[in-house]
């Protein structure tokens, strides 16, 4: 789980009760990565002699031992290499009978991009399924690449990436020759980082003073403003990665003769780079699991477990990715009472519809909480906060005030998808875009600035309640705003503050609610007003918030990457 | 196409990453034990000495943060939370000492800030009552903090004397336990703190670990009052020793013992506590004899087996030797984290430290065990294990006003406080009393009835608490606890607000304090709409039908004992597990049924393999519900899942008790394995577990 190195305790007994099994019930817990020859990578890294500040990844046991001592499981523990398992969580999602793999992050084991061919057919064992072509290997990494180029920009490392992909947007490719002279191009799949301007692994930064001398300007300081210079590294870097994606995604084809591309890693949550893969790459269709990062590696680790023990593969496409937690009308009314909030109580899924969509039209910032939660890191309307998506100062507010973003960051709509080509470039039948993985020009005729980024684009989510009849009462709030406003289009982003989780469960969504200011929470069959909240409560819930009275992150600096 | 790595760098050192990886691996190395490896082989420089991590120095003092007002320098703290926090509640101290006005700065633990009572009632507070009563006007300023601890109490007293205090008062010493010493836990995160205490394991047993922390107490103690002295300058430094409440109780089960020692243990206890209970005292003080026989040689591990002879020397009238007995219990409690957590408590030992840092600093001795030995008094001195009711605050006050105005040569004031605070505030306190006896005393047989001794005291001091008691009942039985409730704040307006230190947040039932209260309820003259109400409250946690409605006992709220849990796993902030290890032969849960209920129950466990166990280890899991058997279970080391069901024929609350088989004959074997791990710094228990539960699922059938 990004950002909690801890054991996932609770996800663990969560996953068991949710599927009706005891811990009896588990043939193999299945691990996303080979902790020896991760070991082995670190130990490489020691060599460079940048600092050492703990000692605990030392233990290449350490997960085994945890997932006996503090899971309690005895049977067979089963691993995985990383980037087999990112290949894997989009191969047996996809729903493709075979295909051709790609996946790219900061770094697994020892590889930072890798190349396959997947067969859901192939006899044997797991590893025949998803077969390994060719790897990239550390420290050369586009993943790394693009985080050096966050930590220049004054953002955080393996956290911050997707600001510079929308800082991006804003810039000029001033400065290809430059970034160009940090990445080099290989023979095949290969690239290669030109690591004297890249001081991860030896020092307490990511970039060196040979990439400052590039680029000729002082690493950005987090509290400063942001000019035109990091608009443009930023356009420059996403560029390249763009390029290269493109270059390697049409080696993989050539070598594969695949139809069918399935993408994961962290690269892979790059929606601007994944729209071009899309539309540019030689493959005739693109998917990308939903949860790409590290977060969903687990997916693909228990599918090869799966493919190892039952010699079967799984069949179906993932549709959606509400497959978290979930609350019930019950739970939500149990909760809003015991907190003495009163709210409007609606009997009739129309007359809620109608409510909120009323709110929206208005100009009202509405939290959307019903359901199962959504896997990854897209609120997709299960845990979202939504908003109508024609004015720019909306999507101002919600930045400055609610969600606590920089001023440049956009927000993506939501839209039904048969009326998703009246507004936006987007391909029907894309894979992509159901999971808000892909970004598309805005059509629209119709100005939709909240949702409209700097350079025309947009980070379309297309929804679809006959493929995916969970998302039928989102389509039906999107079919009800559009009734009002003629557009069926809303803002659509996730129910959380700065630095925060996605809210998860009801009492998660009123503590938000509380502390986060927007106009409206709408749980499941309940509408509360902000002024709803007894004013005793608003109090209370700044006591009782354990995120209420965290201090705002603050002082971001270029320390390493997280290599161990 | 086979793989192919055509990015490698040609690199040695690859090669030898990849080799001494594998040697790692296959070896079994222990993060430790690596790290030696690489030092040998000069992959790593050699162990650096931790930094010193003690916090900048700031300009604030504590939370109060420096600002100018009116061009003159002040310190505010944040508003106080509705809930209460650490600190005292006074918002802004001026810099400047007002003119003519003496300023006591005032350094302490929980105990000092009048926990319980705080904010509405404080030492602070006291203090000032009493200092009224001097030839000259005094402003005690409230630096105390629960959790204090002596790093931060001497960054608090340096950064205090931009206050220009003119004397300075220290009440420490109830936390000067494996809080000041946490290195010396086998519990810590870090291997290094690990192999520590498993080195004076293997050199000395139980005892050196003992040692070990009391020697780096006494160090850092020293230290920090010789610190505290140099920073006081001339200024007269009041130094309180803490008395505790030799009544508190904190039963610890034993480590590994050797052979069959732990299992025999375990029969004298029960033996002594039927024994205490039916009033057999000989008995008792005999089982207990042989208790502490059993733990001879193994250190300060031996507290509970002093607390039953303390228990059976009362019984038969032997006071002074009972009140020995029952400190010797404090003294060797102190250490209780070693397995399950324990109640801060100054030692004789944290008592003598304070005595003799007074004697060669030359700071005002108030010495409390003395002074509450002395004084005639009915009225109880503690809330819990160290907190002082309003009796206590008195008398610890009032002896604090006198050594003050002897160092700064006034006459000792003689005058008393009329009423040191409300009856509603007296009521609150006592609840709390109630709420903490019932959630953090782990006692030797029935609490109920203390639990009941302090809700009727309540309800004496003022009736009005009632609204106090169904507020807290409605809260606890509400379904998300750390949400605010409409009863909170309904609560809060009240003369009987309680605080986080009544437990407002805490996700558990304690069933023992639903018990007490709706015993009490039951005598009051509204017994009856006072009874419903606490019915209608308690039934929204009652069992329902189906398996939507199944409930499963292992979580927190239905845990009878919430802290009755190997010393991490009682932690929010520590790693948890998926399951309930169970550290006594019994475990208890609460089951909330309608009447003639017929409940089904699926309970998923096992016995936890031991080391130098022979065989795999099977035995019967016994299933009580109040008392009466209703089932039995076959156990073995795999997770096997069992059903039964069972018809109960009253509503309310219940009792559902597992009994869990006895351990094997094999504690030094155990023991000597706990110890090897944590040398290799490896996560160890030094205590048995006697079986594990994944979860006891029970609905309506």
């Amino acid at each position: 789980m990004k950002h909690d190195a801890s054991l996932p305790v609770q996800a663990f007994r969560f996953c068991l009760r949710q599927g009706g099994l005891a811990i009896t019930d588990v043939d193999a817990v299945a691990y996303f990565e080979e902790p020896r020859r991760k070991l082995s990578r670190q130990l490489w890294t020691l060599g460079f002699g940048g600092p050492v500040r703990s000692l605990d990844w030392l233990d290449p046991h350490g997960p085994e031992r945890a997932i006996r001592e503090r899971l309690g499981f005895a049977g067979r523990v089963l691993t995985f290499p990383h980037h087999l398992s990112h290949a894997a969580s989009a191969f047996f999602a996809s729903g493709f009978d075979d295909a051709a793999v790609l996946t790219a992050d900061a770094v697994g084991e020892w590889a930072t991009t890798s190349y396959g061919l997947a067969n859901r057919n192939a006899t044997g064992d797991a590893l025949d399924a998803v077969q390994s072509l060719q790897e990239v290997l550390f420290p050369h990494s586009l993943g790394l690449f693009y985080s050096t180029v966050t930590s220049y920009l004054g953002f955080r490392v393996n956290s911050d990436e997707y600001k510079v992909m929308g800082l991006a947007a804003y810039g000029r490719p001033r400065y290809v020759d430059e970034v160009c002279q940090l990445l080099g191009m290989g023979d095949g799949g290969q690239f290669r980082l030109n690591l004297r301007h890249f001081d991860f692994l030896r020092g307490e930064r990511m970039f060196s003073d040979e990439w400052v001398k590039l680029f000729g300007q002082p690493p950005r300081d987090p509290g400063d403003s942001i000019k035109a210079f990091h608009e443009d590294v930023a356009r420059s870097a996403q560029l390249l990665l763009e390029e290269v994606l493109l270059e390697k995604a049409a080696w993989l084809h050539n070598q594969t003769d695949a139809e069918n591309l399935c993408y994961a890693g962290g690269v892979a949550l790059n929606s601007a780079a994944n729209g071009r893969l899309r539309r540019e790459s030689p493959f005739r269709r693109v998917f990308v699991q939903p949860a790409a990062g590290d977060a969903g590696a687990c997916l693909g680790a228990a599918a090869l477990a799966h493919r190892r023990l039952a010699r079967t593969s799984p069949r179906t496409r993932q549709r959606h990715a509400f497959l978290g937690p979930s609350i019930t009308p019950d739970e939500a009314e149990s909760v809003l009472d015991a907190c003495g909030v009163e709210g409007s109580r609606h009997d009739d899924e129309e007359s809620l519809l109608e409510d909120v969509a009323e709110r929206l039209a208005s100009g009202q910032v509405v939290g959307w909480v019903r359901g199962r939660m959504e896997h990854g890191p897209r609120a997709l309307g299960a845990r979202s906060l939504l908003a109508a998506p024609f004015d720019a100062t909306l999507r101002d507010r919600i930045n400055a005030e609610i969600k606590g973003r920089e001023s440049f960051r956009p927000f993506a709509p939501a839209v039904p998808l048969d009326r998703a080509t009246e507004f936006f470039d987007v391909h029907p039948d894309t894979l992509l875009a159901p999971f808000m993985l892909e970004t598309c020009l805005v059509t629209s005729q119709v100005p939709l600035d909240a949702v409209t980024h700097v350079d025309g684009t947009a980070r379309v989510q297309l929804v679809d309640p006959i493929a995916d009849p969970t998302s039928r009462r989102f389509a039906a709030l999107l079919e009800a705003f559009g009734h009002r406003t003629g557009v069926p289009v809303l803002l659509n982003t996730s129910l959380n503050g700065p630095g925060e989780p996605i809210v998860a469960t009801a009492a998660d969504a009123l503590r938000a609610f509380h502390r986060l200011g927007f106009d409206a929470l709408a749980l499941g069959n309940v509408v509360v007003d902000r002024s709803d909240l007894p004013d005793t409560w608003v109090d209370l819930a700044q006591s009782l918030d354990p995120l209420a009275s965290r201090p705002a992150a603050s002082g971001i600096d270029h320390r390493l990457y997280t290599l161990v | 196409m086979s793989p192919v790595n055509d990015s490698r760098i040609p690199d040695p050192r690859r090669d030898a990453s990849d080799e001494l990886a594998e040697r790692i691996a296959d070896d079994g190395l222990s993060v430790l034990e690596a790290a030696d490896l690489l030092r040998e082989t000069g992959w790593l420089g050699p162990a650096e000495e931790s930094a010193d991590e003690r916090a900048q120095p700031s300009q604030g003092i504590c939370i109060w943060r420096p600002e100018t007002r009116d061009g003159e320098p002040i310190f505010v703290r944040p508003e106080p939370l509705p809930l209460g926090d650490h600190y005292a509640t006074r918002r802004a101290i001026p810099a400047r000492r007002p003119a003519d006005t003496i300023r006591v700065a005032f350094f302490g633990e929980s105990v000092a800030t009048g926990y319980l009572y705080a904010p509405r009632l404080t030492c602070a507070d006291v203090l000032s009552q009493y200092l009224e009563g001097a030839d000259a006007t005094f402003d005690v300023v409230d630096l105390a903090r629960t959790n204090e601890q002596l790093g931060t109490l001497v960054q608090t007293v340096e950064a205090s004397l931009q206050l220009n205090p003119d004397a300075l008062v220290v009440f420490i010493g109830n936390n000067w336990n494996l809080l000041e010493t946490p290195e010396v836990s086998p519990y810590r995160s870090d291997a290094e703190s690990r192999r520590l205490v498993g080195r004076a394991l293997q050199d000395g047993g139980l005892r050196a670990v003992e040692e070990m922390a009391q020697t780096r107490l006494r160090d850092r103690a020293r230290s920090a009052l010789a610190r505290l002295a140099d920073l006081a300058e001339q200024r007269p430094v009041v130094l309180v020793v803490p008395e505790v409440s030799l009544d508190w109780q904190s039963r610890q089960p034993p480590p590994w013992l050797p052979g069959d020692d732990t299992a025999r243990w375990h029969e004298l206890y029960r033996d002594a506590i039927t024994a205490l209970d039916e009033h057999r005292f000989e008995d008792a003080e005999r089982a207990a004899r042989d208790m502490k026989r059993l733990a001879d040689g193994l250190g300060a591990i031996g507290g509970t087996a002093s607390r039953l002879l303390g228990l059976a020397l009362r019984g038969q009238l032997r006071e002074p030797d009972a009140a020995r007995a029952l400190r010797d219990a404090i003294d060797q409690e102190s250490y209780a984290t070693m397995g399950l957590l324990g109640s801060p408590r100054a030692t004789t030992n944290a008592q003598n430290l304070l005595r003799d840092a007074a004697s060669r600093l030359r700071f005002e001795l108030v010495d409390l065990p003395r002074i509450f030995d002395e004084h005639d008094s009915s009225e109880p001195f503690f809330l819990d294990y160290c907190h002082l009711t309003r009796e206590g605050l008195r008398v610890a006050m009032q002896a604090v006003a006198a050594s003050m105005t002897r160092a700064l040569g006034l006459p000792v004031p003689v005058e008393h406080p009329a009423e040191l605070c409300s009856a509603e505030t007296e009521a609150t306190a006592l609840l709390g009393a109630a709420v903490h006896t019932a959630h953090r005393m782990t006692a030797l047989g029935d609490k109920s009835k203390i639990v009941e001794r302090w809700i009727r005291a309540a309800v004496d001091a003022s009736p009005g608490v009632v609204q106090g008691l169904l507020d807290l009942v409605e809260h606890r039985t509400n379904p998300s606890p750390d949400l605010p409730t409409e009863v909170q704040a309904r609560n809060l307006a009240s003369p009987y607000r309680l605080g986080f230190q009544h437990g407002w947040r805490w996700p558990h039932l304690d069933a023992d304090l639903l018990r007490a209260i709706r015993r009490v309820l039951s005598n009051l003259p509204e017994a009856t709409s006072h009874l419903a109400t606490f019915d209608r409250l308690v039934h929204r946690r009652a069992l329902g039908p189906g398996l939507g409605q199944s409930v499963d006992l292992t979580q927190p709220p239905y845990l009878w004992e919430p802290i009755d849990q190997i010393f991490p796993e009682a932690m929010e902030d520590r790693p948890s597990r998926a399951f309930l290890r169970c550290p006594w032969p019994e475990t208890s849960f609460a089951v909330i049924t309608g009447a003639g209920s017929s409940i089904h129950l699926e309970v998923v466990a096992r016995l936890p393999t031991i080391e130098g166990a022979i065989g795999p280890r099977t035995g019967e899991l016994t299933i009580e519900l109040d008392g009466r058997q209703v089932g039995r279970v076959t156990l073995g080391e795999s997770w096997t899942q069992q059903e039964l069901r069972f018809e109960i024929n009253a509503s309310g609350l219940h009792r559902l008790t597992l009994r869990w088989p006895p351990l094997p004959p094999v504690g030094d074997a155990a023991f000597d394995s706990a110890v090897r791990r944590l040398e290799r710094g490896l996560e160890a228990d030094l205590h048995p577990v006697f079986g594990e539960l994944y979860s006891v699922s029970a609905q309506l059938s």
